[in-house]
């Protein structure tokens, strides 16, 4: 049974009253392939968030995340620095373990020369599951960097910082349990999703409100969260109730998004009306670039 | 049922082509297989217009990817693979055959091998695909498609297994469409194998050839002549749609065999069972 939006006319952008979005310009990359009916989760939820953490961490231009455990431990909640302290006597027992199974899978490739040198590391290319025999094999010749990922078909999710800030990625109890790995997760994939100049938001195939208020989710994109259409439906309604899926309604021509109804008038051509969820945070140079020309005037931001 | 050939010959630019049917199941036409041209293309744009490929597709087809990187990579053997291959694949799913057409799923596993695992799809001389109804309850938070592909290497008349992938629980996305962002003038290209293929079509159609409704049905498709660097699936979507506008209704379609031979003259052969 689809899930009706309650009050979905209060949800509803209708027109620029102020910014209704956060765009900012720092955005970071993961690799899709995590997410799915074919790969397994990480180990423990630590793990999951402290490779998220390294992944918007991970600087492009030198190949290196330079996060030190110190740090690592500090920003996400594992340890507090004792007033007066010059650093943490101990690193906690979870940040050591989740650094360790990612290096030992080949997520990552410590970087730091010896143990005297603060930890740092690079991002690898995801390595590729092999269900019989259950192990992880490091693919040969792609980094994790868009181009290597996108010549050998690897995709990838460009998310905003701002997102994924690391407040929700903390270790406290409260945190982890508004923050699910199964909403972090659903985030990740409705950016993987959101392609502003054909969709004005969220591909209205993967999720979109249809014209009765009913919350359409395609069945991919559970199986891919590994959850039942119910237990999507609710993350989603979350979202939107949070604010960070905005729902507009914009005109669609030939299944590519052509603007808001609240910006612009209706197209010469025919013409449909969905309704597309827009997340709330969005990345600059998405809106920018000859494809969003037009595009950007009549889009509700 | 006794069936009798009947030959036709038809215009086709300034040649004579000869087509032999026999009005029910099968059709032999004398000449170099036509093929879809666009898949040659850059993925990213064609004719400078913009376009975005079905996400979830993409996705699957990495997928298939994986599965054979890893453990032909653990076998210490480097990819892509050079040589000359065959694909088996059988689909079974509580899904029927219209939700997930045959041959545009095996050209979506199909596009996952390419460059991947096997360098090239020309190098695929042979592919099947098998499907079969899945009569359970599908559960809730996991896909109830259950795909397996082999690839095998040729060589010579032998074949051998590079590696198979059994019984794999994923959500099978079919080939689609990629999205054209300038609408008003993407949609306008012909391409002269749809006039072709129209020509034979208008000829097959006034020689008395259609195909009765019903299933299930085994499709072969092969294809002689220059194919050497002509995609299988490519060449297979040119005389599938041919089969369409004649009566086959794609799911009835539950099983398709396509194979091709390098060979001095031209001829496709289509049977239907």
């Amino acid at each position: 049974m689809a899930v009706q939006i309650q009050n979905l006319s209060t949800f509803l952008l209708k027109s620029n009253t102020g910014p209704q979005f956060e765009i900012q310009p720092q955005w970071f990359m993961v690799q899709r392939k995590i997410i799915s009916e074919i790969y397994p989760d990480f180990p423990d939820p630590d793990t999951f968030r402290i490779y998220l953490y390294l992944c918007k961490h991970f600087d492009h231009s030198n190949k290196r995340c330079k996060r030190s455990k110190e740090k690592i431990s500090i920003d996400l909640g594992y340890a507090i620095k004792q007033p007066g302290a010059q650093r943490l006597m101990n690193y906690p027992r979870e940040v050591d373990h989740a650094l360790a199974w990612l290096e030992n899978n080949k997520f990552i490739r410590r970087t730091n020369r010896n143990n005297h040198q603060a930890f740092q590391c690079e991002i690898l290319a995801v390595p590729d599951f092999v269900p019989g025999i259950n192990a992880f094999i490091e693919p040969v010749k792609v980094y994790h960097e868009w181009n290597s990922l996108k010549a050998s078909n690897h995709g990838f999710i460009m998310a905003p910082n701002i997102a994924f800030d690391d407040r929700i990625l903390k270790k406290s109890p409260s945190v982890r349990k508004t923050w699910t790995d199964r909403k972090l997760k659903a985030l990740l994939m409705l950016y993987a999703h959101t392609w502003l100049e054909y969709f004005g938001g969220v591909d209205p195939e993967i999720v979109t409100i249809d014209s009765g208020g009913k919350l359409v989710i395609s069945k991919w994109f559970c199986y891919n969260l590994k959850c039942s259409e119910r237990q999507a439906d609710d993350v989603i309604v979350w979202f939107v109730s949070r604010g960070l899926l905005k729902p507009v309604e914009c005109y669609f021509v030939h299944d590519v998004y052509y603007g808001d109804t609240g910006r612009c008038s209706p197209p010469a051509q025919a013409y449909e009306i969905k309704i597309v969820l827009r997340p709330y945070y969005l990345i600059r140079h998405k809106l920018e670039g000859d494809l969003m020309e037009q595009k950007k005037d009549r889009m509700i931001l | 049922m006794i069936t009798s050939t009947h030959a036709i010959s038809i215009k086709l630019g300034k040649q004579n082509i000869q087509i032999q049917h026999d009005r029910v199941s099968q059709i032999t036409i004398f000449d170099e297989p036509l093929e879809e041209p666009y898949e040659h293309m850059t993925r990213k744009a064609i004719n400078g217009v913009p376009l975005l490929q079905n996400i979830p597709m993409m996705d699957f087809q990495a997928k298939i990817g994986m599965l054979f990187r890893g453990p032909i990579t653990l076998q210490g053997i480097q990819l892509p693979l050079k040589g000359i291959f065959e694909v088996e694949i059988v689909l079974e799913s509580s899904r029927g055959p219209d939700e997930l057409p045959l041959l545009s799923v095996m050209k979506s596993v199909v596009d996952g091998l390419n460059r991947e695992i096997v360098a090239d799809d020309h190098s695929i001389y042979a592919c099947s695909i098998d499907y079969k109804y899945l009569k359970t309850k599908p559960s809730l938070t996991k896909p109830s498609d259950v795909l397996s592909v082999a690839l095998f290497e040729r060589n010579g008349k032998r074949r051998t297994l590079v590696h198979a992938a059994d019984d794999v629980n994923i959500y099978v996305v079919p080939k689609k469409d990629p999205l054209f962002l300038d609408y008003n003038n993407d949609a306008l290209w012909s391409f002269d194998v749809h006039d072709q293929r129209d020509i034979i079509f208008d000829a097959l159609r006034a020689d008395g050839m259609r195909f009765a409704g019903g299933g299930p049905i085994k499709l072969n498709m092969n294809f002689e002549g220059s194919v050497m660097y002509k995609d299988l699936d490519n060449m297979a979507r040119v005389y599938f749609k041919l089969l369409e506008k004649l009566g086959l209704q794609s799911r009835d379609v539950h099983r398709i065999d396509l194979a091709k031979v390098q060979a001095g003259k031209g001829c496709t052969r289509i049977t239907l069972n």
